[in-house]
């Protein structure tokens, strides 16, 4: 008997298909294709939109430009003000709502008895991150403006954006936390650890990736919002660098705002435009890469 | 007596390849079988299960000073709840100095949560309450004064699935000493070394201290989690099924090293596996429905148990 003699292979149920089958694997191709097509025609959307900043902010971009005071209500000279502003008032924002945000999220999903309380708090968290950004900027003058006195400030304004983007922060944080299997904390607990010491060595650094991402989610918010610091913090024009933080400072998104709404030469400041908005995208990308560098940092070390 | 040897040893328990020690086991060399003592009338059918031929006779004493061995741990009519529902009832046991103790009985009986109880991880569970008392060194460890940090460096736990840390081998080992406040890089070197040599695991991964510890094999990893274990030199050590994620072999090391450990520590070991119960252990416990049925000698529980429960559960009618 040969080995190498071919077994007899009955073809029918495996190839034929009914007109079911071929309908059925239409209708599969449809639908892929019609899920490839809105992915295609949302990053051509985006990649558009890139493209035109880049193109026509490219132009506008020199070192006049991100070194220069404003002149001609920023007609004329650079962003250099907004420019501060806007990375302070993020920097501001992160650091306050960072670790307050993990601080939160550690309570609820490590030291919080789960029940009727947490879902509620959790419901609260959530809810909050819906509310809309102007709905913050009254509250952060109400509250840091006028009641605690810091009057219209980076303090103001970074506190008022810190509130903001901490839901997003503590939601991450926590999913993060959850992701973390219970055995390293039982492990750890088991060697006489205490709770303290083992979220702090043996979880924490572990879910530093995921509360990172949310972290990267968060600076572009507090880069982006305008109705926030327009109520608390940012100056129409204020061609000075600020002294501390109890001083009013420009940023990006509402020199933005004013100079395409607000300028008395709207057309004639475009390529300003285009360059403040160009601006403001590469100082989100660059902060959320400082982010991602520190994300994979962690996540390059402990792999599991 | 009639014993149809073929019907009773038709082939070694011992899949795991592992060479059982019949000194170990207290069965006396010269003895073809081990019932030979036992008359046909207390032969009933659960003497034809394949395994048995391993257990030891009863009538041979396994340790001739077993009856000086100090009790380390003493367990005083504990009941522990889940909520609204009785996990264990009014269990006594004691637990010998230097002696592995096994805990059987099917799933779900309570032997973890036992287990459990006696380093409290229990408490990190919402909603239960014990009752009774557990002395540790005649200390009781549910006493409100007694810290738990303390006590769980004396009371070290090995788990089911081997739950190394994603950090390097190194750092997994002195992950306790640290926590405990050891800094000095030459004495943590030293525990690492020493608790890796006991664990059987230096000389595989001496060249590889700051690899990371996931990338061992389940066996390797486990007996990782043994040295982390032994590093904050505790002197009780609770295993819960330590061996039930491992291959065979794996498991054959496991049970090696408990052999060893055991001359050393208090060992307490949950195992579903009784082959394994009846090599590595001296006494064993039979839980079923949250009670303690029956406690004994290994070499007593397996070829004579006191309870008929006990003795069909060991025969396999049920579990």
């Amino acid at each position: 008997m040969s080995t190498t003699a071919t077994l007899p292979v009955q073809t029918t149920s495996l190839t034929q298909g009914g007109l079911a089958r071929r309908n059925a694997k239409l209708a599969e191709m449809l639908t892929y294709g019609l899920m490839r097509l809105v992915t295609y025609l949302m990053v051509f959307a985006v990649g558009y939109i890139v493209f035109d900043i880049v193109a026509n902010g490219l132009p506008a971009i020199n070192w006049e430009f991100v070194s220069q005071f404003p002149r001609r209500s920023g007609a004329q000279g650079g962003i250099l003000p907004a420019i501060v502003g806007t990375i302070s008032l993020v920097t501001l924002a992160i650091g306050v709502a960072l670790p307050l945000g993990v601080a939160s999220a550690v309570y609820l999903n490590e030291y919080a008895k789960q029940g009727r309380f947490t879902d509620m708090l959790r419901l609260a968290i959530v809810t909050l991150a819906g509310v809309p950004s102007i709905v913050f900027g009254l509250f952060g003058l109400a509250l840091f403006v006028l009641v605690l006195g810091f009057g219209a400030s980076i303090l103001a304004g970074g506190l008022t954006l810190a509130c903001m983007i901490l839901p997003t922060i503590i939601v991450a944080s926590e999913e993060s936390l959850k992701t973390i299997p219970k055995s390293f904390r039982e492990g750890s607990l088991a060697l006489g650890a205490t709770r303290w010491q083992t979220i702090f060595k043996n979880v924490l650094p572990y879910a530093m990736p995921g509360i990172l991402t949310g972290t990267v989610l968060s600076i572009g918010r507090a880069a982006g919002e305008t109705a926030p610091i327009l109520l608390t913090v940012a100056a129409f024009f204020l061609p000075v660098l600020p002294g501390s933080v109890f001083d009013q400072v420009m940023a990006l998104p509402y020199h933005l705002y004013v100079l395409a709404t607000q300028h008395p030469e709207a057309a004639a400041v475009r390529p300003m435009q285009y360059g403040t908005a160009l601006l403001l995208l590469l100082i989100v990308l660059g902060m959320s890469l400082l982010a991602i560098v520190f994300r994979n940092y962690f996540r390059g070390k402990y792999r599991w | 007596m009639v014993i149809d040897t073929d019907v009773l040893q038709p082939q070694h328990s011992d899949k795991t390849g592992l060479d059982v020690d019949p000194g170990k086991m207290g069965v006396a060399p010269s003895a073809p079988s081990a019932f030979s003592a036992l008359s046909v009338e207390d032969q009933p059918a659960r003497m034809n299960t394949p395994f048995m031929d391993n257990f030891p006779d009863p009538s041979q004493p396994e340790h001739p000073a077993e009856t000086l061995a100090p009790t380390k741990l003493e367990v005083h009519h504990v009941n522990f709840f889940y909520g609204s529902f009785q996990a264990l009832h009014d269990i006594s046991m004691s637990l010998l100095q230097q002696r592995a103790t096994a805990l059987i009985g099917p799933s779900g009986c309570g032997k973890s949560t036992f287990l459990r109880l006696m380093n409290r991880m229990n408490e990190l569970i919402e909603d239960t309450r014990m009752e009774g008392q557990i002395l540790l060194d005649g200390q009781d460890i549910y006493h409100p004064d007694v810290d738990v940090v303390s006590l769980r460096k004396e009371v070290g736990m090995v788990f089911q699935k081997p739950n190394p840390f994603p950090k390097s081998i190194y750092d997994n080992v002195a992950y306790g000493s640290r926590i405990h406040g050891i800094k000095d890089k030459k004495t943590l070197d030293e525990i690492v070394e020493s608790t890796l040599q006991q664990a059987g695991l230096w000389g595989e991964v001496k060249d590889s201290l700051q690899k990371s510890a996931t990338a061992l094999s389940g066996g390797q990893q486990q007996r990782l989690c043994i040295a982390r274990c032994l590093a904050v030199q505790p002197k009780v050590i609770l295993m819960d099924e330590p061996t039930s994620a491992l291959d065979p072999i794996a498991a054959g090391h496991i049970e090696e090293l408990i052999g060893q450990l055991k001359k050393n520590y208090t060992i307490v070991i949950v195992t579903h596996n009784m082959q394994q119960a009846a090599r590595v252990s001296d006494y064993t416990g039979f839980f079923y429905q949250g009670e303690l049925i029956e406690t004994g000698k290994t070499a007593q529980i397996f070829t004579n148990p006191k309870e008929k429960k006990t003795e069909e559960y060991i025969t396999g009618r049920f579990g």
